[in-house]
């Protein structure tokens, strides 16, 4: 067995600190890591922090603009804009990352299964991910959401089938890769069985890509869960989602545009947040990324 | 003839001035944040109708040496540290951009050693020939296409007239290192820079673009500072040689009193290191141990950490020295020339 | 050139077909009854068969594919569940709206985006280079109504200098530039990062080439090695990029449309969603997956103008 992890040990400890040297280095990755604690912080503790309750109406105080007692200023309902935004935070991270791990772990299996056993298995799953990667993200999650039905399972379930097929290309990608290494081979002749070469081998050395590609596909996921919501097809009302606040604040855009700003500039810190996280660890894994 | 009779010959060619003078050239790189000096303190001089050969094994600073006469070392990475650079009566480090820019392509002509990729996928070979002549020339693109198919057939292009508008990518290596020795005589130069330019190519190839450039340099009266490798190359094209070893020239003086008697250590290693008809194979010597990095480099002679002859005094720099009774025929070894 | 394009056309077909068989299975296979989706869950049993009818629901799942395929293939997207007319008189009189929103979204994208990177790229980590790449991260994290309602604040709201609301059926072709302004703006961004992002690294790529080295020892200036020599060398890739991301663009451009009001296939969609109508729905989805594949052939055929090497292959 101590020849077995010898050969089989996974080369990626070896990079690891000129990576974290590339990564602090840029700045941008510790800058994206603290905004998306932040933002998580505030999620999580959404009932203690948030000023009122999001679905307290008040009739007297609607459409206030922002004031000491409401930062964000009230909406069409009079309710707290601070408030909802904040729960609205709830909702986008949820759904976002529930789907996109749901993406990351089907994905992934399905595309070390695709690249490990190749043949007839392999072209059908390439073919259909690549049918399924031709139509864009969005309407694709537009459909399925209207076909389903909006609800919160739904949602998820819509962003997950969106995200899948790209974590299939990713990890058959790397899988195909890792198969052309030595220590594939030295796992198979000292007689492992496919599912542990697979899982307990294969797996660990793509992680570093696949990781990458989350941080990107949690902001994609978070952007498709806000835009449906904008649309009408998020969870349904009342409660607070970013892009259903964004659209309530669009009907009265004339009147009160700060209904639409706050919830708007919360989705951008949560996209910059995640693309710097993303590109950082992409420049911190990637060796080939030119200093 | 005796080595001191070549010598004579190669070193006083006429009265006119050298082609390319370069005084005391120092050229220093940048590797993680330091400058290391890649080129130290050379000077040679090439003249009108004469070839001289740099050699040595990669990392010794033959191409950077190049690239300092060229003005084309890269920003930031690379600099001229000291030293002078007269090329065609112009001195290109006193030179502006502009200046060093004006002089490339028109005086100066250089040939790259991948003829793969040293010419522009997307652009036609005959528009790339043409380009100096619009540049420097101030022709119009018809008169320039035009002779640039005399330059193709020149460099002896079969069938020159319909490949004008063909891409690299249908032209073969040996072809298109044709397309690039026509680029780099477009404006007619003084001078030429041939860096490698045979490694590429298939052997028979590489004695046909070499007959070509020798033919060339003969109808043109070029100047060639050719950069090789290969000990073969220099004993058929080249007039004198120049052996650089760690950014220092450790011997130089006339090819033929260079073969007869090679002085320096890393010279004799580097023909022990050549196959020739003469000799059985068995006896090729590689040199052991390799070209140290820059930062590693030993002060002192350079090569002492590979050297057979080391003795103590080698920690100090030699100087280079003429042989006795070879005043042109120069080493840099205290061993060989105390 | 012409065989080329048929070959490419050809190889088109089974992309297409596919694209076609996930439409038509995404409307019948998912869970859930569409009647009761369109109708309501208090509608009777009669209604909903005689909407199953309707539909051809009732017909075995083969038949309907076939009919499906052929209705497709004669150009009949079949007809609205609301409004009963043909749903390809509808697309056909929006098209041109999105078209026009999309290509003149290409248009700024490339126009600024290729010179940034080209800049951003010969000057590393200088100014012009740290625009570059919030420019691209702004583009490549703003959700397109995010932005455009941003956009819509500040230039309709705020400063009043574009239309709140974008008519577009004027004859005036300078009001109609002005109610295009701010769409084709909202939209280009989202262009400019792709493309601003691809232009630099094949820029940083390309000036380390031997031909851009060529290029300096004939004595070129920096500008035609620059501009001629490593450009036209980076144009493949970025044509690559702005053809996959054409997918992106065409969801965006039905966001936009939204935002700012503009009639074109996003409120198309929105219509068939806010009325539960599943025939236009289905038809709008054929619509994009045909717009997808000819966006591929498009780019394929692109590359032909800027790599001789397909061309002369």
């Amino acid at each position: 067995m101590s020849a077995a992890a010898a050969v089989a040990a996974p080369p990626v400890a070896i990079a690891a600190p000129s990576a974290w040297k590339r990564a602090t280095r840029s700045g941008g990755l510790a800058i994206g890591l603290v905004l998306v604690v932040a933002m998580a912080l505030i999620a999580l503790l959404a009932p203690w922090i948030s000023p009122y309750d999001p679905d307290a109406q008040d009739v007297i105080m609607k459409l206030e603009p922002p004031s000491a007692e409401h930062w964000f200023g009230t909406d069409a309902f009079g309710r707290d804009v601070l408030s909802r935004v904040i729960w609205g935070s709830r909702v986008s991270l949820f759904v976002g990352t529930v789907a996109t791990l749901a993406g990351v772990l089907i994905g992934t299996i399905i595309g070390i299964i695709s690249g490990y056993y190749g043949g007839i298995v392999d072209k059908l799953i390439t073919a259909a991910t690549d049918v399924l990667l031709s139509f864009p993200q969005l309407i694709m999650g537009l459909i399925l959401v209207a076909v389903l039905g909006p609800t919160l399972f739904n949602l998820i379930l819509a962003i997950t089938i969106t995200a899948v097929p790209a974590f299939i290309r990713v990890a058959r990608g790397s899988t195909l890769a890792m198969k052309e290494r030595d220590f594939i081979d030295a796992c198979r002749a000292l007689g492992f069985g496919d599912l542990r070469i697979m899982f307990l081998h294969v797996m660990p050395n793509i992680m570093d890509e696949v990781v990458v590609m989350g941080s990107l596909w949690l902001a994609a996921a978070i952007r498709t869960e806000s835009t449906l919501a904008f649309i009408g097809l998020g969870v349904p009302p009342p409660t607070a989602t970013w892009g259903g606040i964004i659209r309530e604040g669009f009907d009265n855009l004339l009147d009160a545009p700060w209904l639409s700003v706050f919830p708007s500039l919360a989705i951008l810190a949560v996209m910059i947040a995640l693309n710097l996280v993303g590109d950082g660890l992409r420049d911190a894994t990637d060796p080939r990324t030119p200093q | 003839m005796s080595a001191l009779a070549a010598v004579a010959v190669v070193e006083s060619p006429s009265s006119e001035p050298a082609a390319i003078a370069v005084d005391g050239l120092t050229t220093s790189i940048r590797i993680a944040g330091n400058w290391y000096d890649a080129v130290r303190d050379v000077s040679f001089t090439v003249s009108r109708r004469e070839t001289l050969a740099l050699v040595g094994e990669s990392g010794c600073g033959k191409s950077l040496t190049a690239l300092s006469v060229m003005g084309l070392l890269p920003a930031g990475v690379g600099r001229i540290s000291s030293g002078r650079i007269v090329v065609d009566g112009v001195d290109m480090t006193a030179a502006t951009e502009a200046g060093r820019q004006a002089m490339r392509g028109d005086r100066i002509g250089m040939i790259f050693q991948e003829p793969m990729t040293s010419l522009n996928p997307v652009l036609p070979v005959g528009f790339q020939i043409a380009e100096a002549l619009i540049e420097h020339r101030g022709m119009n693109r018809r008169a320039a296409q035009k002779r640039a198919l005399e330059l193709m057939e020149l460099v002896r292009i079969p069938a020159a007239g319909q490949r004008l508008d063909a891409y690299p990518h249908q032209f073969s290596g040996g072809m298109r290192q044709r397309v690039m020795i026509a680029i780099a005589l477009a404006c007619s130069p003084k001078v030429l820079i041939a860096d490698e330019p045979t490694t590429a190519l298939d052997v028979t190839i590489q004695a046909q673009v070499l007959a070509l450039l020798a033919d060339l340099q003969a109808r043109e009266g070029l100047a060639v500072l050719l950069i090789t490798h290969n000990l073969g190359v220099v004993a058929s094209v080249a007039d004198r040689v120049m052996v650089m070893y760690g950014g220092d020239v450790v011997e130089s003086g006339p090819v033929k009193a260079f073969f007869r008697r090679p002085t320096h250590p890393y010279s004799e290693a580097l023909l022990a290191a050549m196959p020739r008809v003469d000799r059985p194979s068995e006896a090729l010597a590689p040199i052991p141990g390799q070209v140290p990095t820059l930062p590693d480099m030993p002060s002192g002679c350079r090569y002492q950490s590979r050297c057979p002859l080391r003795i103590e005094k080698c920690a100090e720099r030699p100087p280079l020295n003429p042989l006795p009774g070879a005043p042109e025929h120069r080493v840099r070894c205290w061993v060989r020339a105390p | 050139m012409l065989r080329f394009i048929a070959k490419r056309l050809l190889l088109a077909l089974p992309t297409l077909w596919a694209v076609l068989t996930l439409v038509f299975l995404l409307v019948r296979v998912v869970p859930g009854d569409p009647t009761i989706i369109v109708l309501g869950d208090q509608a009777s049993p009669a209604a909903r068969e005689q909407l199953r009818q309707r539909l051809g629901l009732d017909k075995p799942l083969l038949v309907q594919y076939g009919e499906f395929m052929v209705q497709i293939a004669q150009g009949d997207l079949g007809r609205s569940l609301v409004t009963n007319r043909p749903i390809s008189a509808d697309v056909a009189a929006v098209l041109p709206y999105t078209i026009e929103l999309t290509l003149a979204a290409l248009f700024i994208g490339s126009l600024i985006g290729v010179p940034l990177g080209v800049v951003a790229a010969q000057r590393r980590d200088g100014f012009v280079d740290w625009l570059a790449r919030i420019v691209s991260l702004a583009g490549l994290s703003f959700p397109a109504f995010v932005s455009g309602i941003l956009l819509l604040i500040a230039f309709a709201v705020e400063l009043r200098w574009f239309p709140v609301i974008s008519t577009v059926n004027t004859s005036d072709p300078l009001e109609r530039l002005r109610a295009l302004a701010l769409p084709a703006i909202n939209l280009g961004l989202i262009m400019v990062a792709y493309v601003t992002r691809v232009t630099r690294s094949g820029m940083l790529k390309a000036l380390s080439e031997d031909y851009v080295r060529t290029a300096r020892a004939k004595g070129l200036p920096s500008r035609l090695v620059v501009w001629r020599h490593a450009l036209r060398n980076v144009l493949i890739p970025v044509v690559t990029v702005i053809g996959l991301y054409l997918g992106v663009l065409i969801g965006n451009a039905v966001l936009t449309e939204i935002v700012f009001n503009r009639p074109g296939l996003g409120k198309l969609i929105v219509s068939a969603l806010n009325q539960r109508d599943y025939a236009l729905l289905q038809g709008l989805m054929v619509v994009t997956a045909l717009a997808i594949v000819f966006a591929n052939i498009l780019t394929d055929l692109t590359y032909g103008l800027v790599d001789p090497r397909v061309k002369t292959a």
